[in-house]
């Protein structure tokens, strides 16, 4: 604890603004606080949907591998390859900034992530419906894996800015404000006793 | 391959070299303990079938079930190269039909990888070994074209020749190349078969090829939402199935309303469809009605090749029985090496 005799001047105006201080501070730790519950709330739902999209993304990969491997038993190792040469562009990704109560977290969004028969370079006609469903099965996988990166890295990022807050919170609970407190009554107590020396003073002079 | 037919079909020979080249197949007891074999021994075992020469060819440069499928299509080059060789006249034209469809297929392979700018040495090392001297001219045009359309204008010579150079403007994209081969090839291939030594049940088969395909891809175009009107731009014409049925065909909305619309025409056997959808809709995949489709088409066509001994039919079935084979066995390696169970591949063999 800290010298509070040698820090503190017993004085009105420094319990003024003391008082003041503590008011203030007492303002931010309630806020931070909030902040801190609002961001384990923000969390803990993302947490719940992370999960479930860890599960899906599993499974979707599962389903991935084994539309490929049917079809690469079905029409062949090369027929896959053939149809896979045919892209001219692949899947693109872009990662921006959003804002989840004042933290920033990124945003990724993606381009060219699916396709469909439609969409894709070869033909229609002379198509193998293996090779479509494996297509289609990776198409939704990549979309998952570029939605769960989103949501780990936001995870990460709510987790470490939890952290941070709490250790602030703390701060403020267990040290700063009881500091203060403890100046405060310090100063109210050296007020007093100068107030009681004062008037005792007075009452001697008076008496000579 | 693409030769010359001369003045008068050898038939008679060319039905004898067939079936006794059908009899050096591997019969289905022996596909069956093929089933059986455990992965690392497949291969092996697949050697000592008559495939040890091509094996060695590309088990210096390739290992695994990419080595036995690049050995696999290198014999069955040879092989049909030889059948091609032994026949004469407008028979030759009509085992072409058969013949060519890979050629086809390698064109297509081509396209792709001038689309895809792929480079020459995956293409050459992994999807049309230079091993095979049967891809050296599709190499040679993937080495020295740099656009689809320079690619198109090299296929000049072949019998899609023509049809690619109508498409030749900068807006034909691969897709209405790939599709215009496909048509092609089932518009040449019904010409032909109702040509000279033309066979009732040679156009019959080839018209159900044309129907299944139609039938196929309006599964495909269903489940992936395209419009009624593209899906009816994409039927072939030739098929044994009507157009208003192909019509309503393309309306249908669903899996259940394709069957219904196609079960108004007299020529759509639609035996194991029932069955078939209700499985695909269970699954959420076309491979029950793809498997239908294609057993249905080598019963049809082994049935042929029994009525008609002395035709172009026994050449065509070897050709069609050696590319099942090639097909089973290449089923076999790349499913045991992935690890679908024996079950699975079984329902896919056709023996």
């Amino acid at each position: 604890m800290r010298n509070l005799a040698l820090d503190i001047k017993p004085t009105r105006s420094e319990l003024i603004n003391l008082k003041r201080r503590i008011k203030q501070t007492s303002s931010g730790y309630n806020l931070l606080k909030m902040k801190r519950d609002g961001l384990f709330f923000e969390f803990r739902t993302l947490l719940a949907e992370m999960i479930k999209a860890r599960e899906e993304l599993v499974g979707t990969y599962r389903d991935a591998l084994k539309s490929i491997a049917l079809a690469s038993s079905i029409e062949g190792g090369l027929a896959v390859k053939s149809a896979a040469i045919a892209a001219t562009s692949g899947p693109e990704v872009m990662v921006s900034r959003r804002n989840i109560m004042g933290v920033v977290v990124p945003k990724v969004d993606g381009t060219n992530l699916t396709t469909t028969v439609e969409t894709r370079p070869t033909g229609i006609i002379g198509g193998s419906p293996y090779i479509d469903e494996s297509a289609d099965a990776y198409s939704i996988l990549i979309s998952k894996i570029v939605k769960a990166a989103e949501m780990e890295a936001t995870l990460k990022r709510l987790l470490e800015e939890i952290e941070a807050t709490k250790r602030r919170v703390n701060a403020l609970e267990f040290v700063v404000i009881p500091e203060m407190k403890e100046a405060q009554s310090f100063i109210q107590l050296r007020l007093e006793e100068m107030e009681r020396e004062e008037t005792f003073r007075l009452k001697r002079f008076k008496n000579k | 391959m693409l030769g010359q037919a001369s003045r008068r079909s050898n038939i008679c020979n060319a039905s004898a070299r067939a079936k006794a080249r059908k009899a050096s197949l591997i019969d289905s007891t022996r596909m069956r303990q093929l089933l059986q074999t455990g992965p690392e021994s497949i291969g092996a075992s697949i050697g000592e079938l008559g495939y040890r020469n091509e094996m060695d060819i590309y088990s210096t440069r390739m290992s695994g079930a990419d080595a036995v499928e690049a050995a696999l299509f290198h014999n069955l080059d040879n092989d049909l190269s030889d059948v091609m060789n032994f026949c004469q006249g407008p028979l030759k034209s009509i085992v072409a039909i058969y013949v060519d469809r890979f050629a086809y297929e390698k064109a297509k392979t081509v396209l792709r990888a001038v689309n895809g700018g792929c480079s020459d040495e995956l293409i050459e090392s992994q999807i049309l070994p230079s091993e095979n001297p049967m891809n050296a001219v599709w190499l040679d045009i993937v080495r020295t074209t740099e656009t689809l359309h320079e690619a198109a204008s090299s296929m000049a010579g072949t019998p899609w020749g023509k049809e690619l150079a109508k498409l030749d403007d900068s807006d034909a994209t691969l897709g209405e190349m790939e599709d215009a081969l496909d048509r092609h090839y089932y518009n040449h291939a019904l010409k032909v078969s109702k040509g000279r030594d033309s066979n009732t049940h040679l156009v019959k088969y080839i018209r159900t090829e044309i129907d299944h395909r139609n039938i196929i891809n309006q599964f495909r175009e269903l489940r992936q939402n395209i419009s009624t009107e593209k899906r009816l731009q994409m039927v072939i014409h030739g098929g044994r199935l009507s157009q208003s049925v192909m019509t309503q065909v393309s309306q249908a909305n669903s899996t259940k309303e394709i069957l219904e619309a196609l079960r108004r025409s007299n020529a759509f056997d639609e035996t194991g469809f029932d069955e078939a959808i209700e499985k695909s809709d269970a699954l959420g995949s076309l491979d029950p009605i793809a498997t239908l489709l294609s057993h249905k088409r080598h019963d049809l066509l082994r049935s042929f090749s029994y009525l008609n001994p002395v035709s172009v039919f026994p050449v065509i079935y070897y050709i069609e029985r050696k590319v099942l084979e090639i097909q089973n066995l290449r089923l076999l390696v790349r499913g045991k090496t992935i690890g679908l169970t024996s079950e699975v591949l079984e329902a896919h063999m056709d023996f």
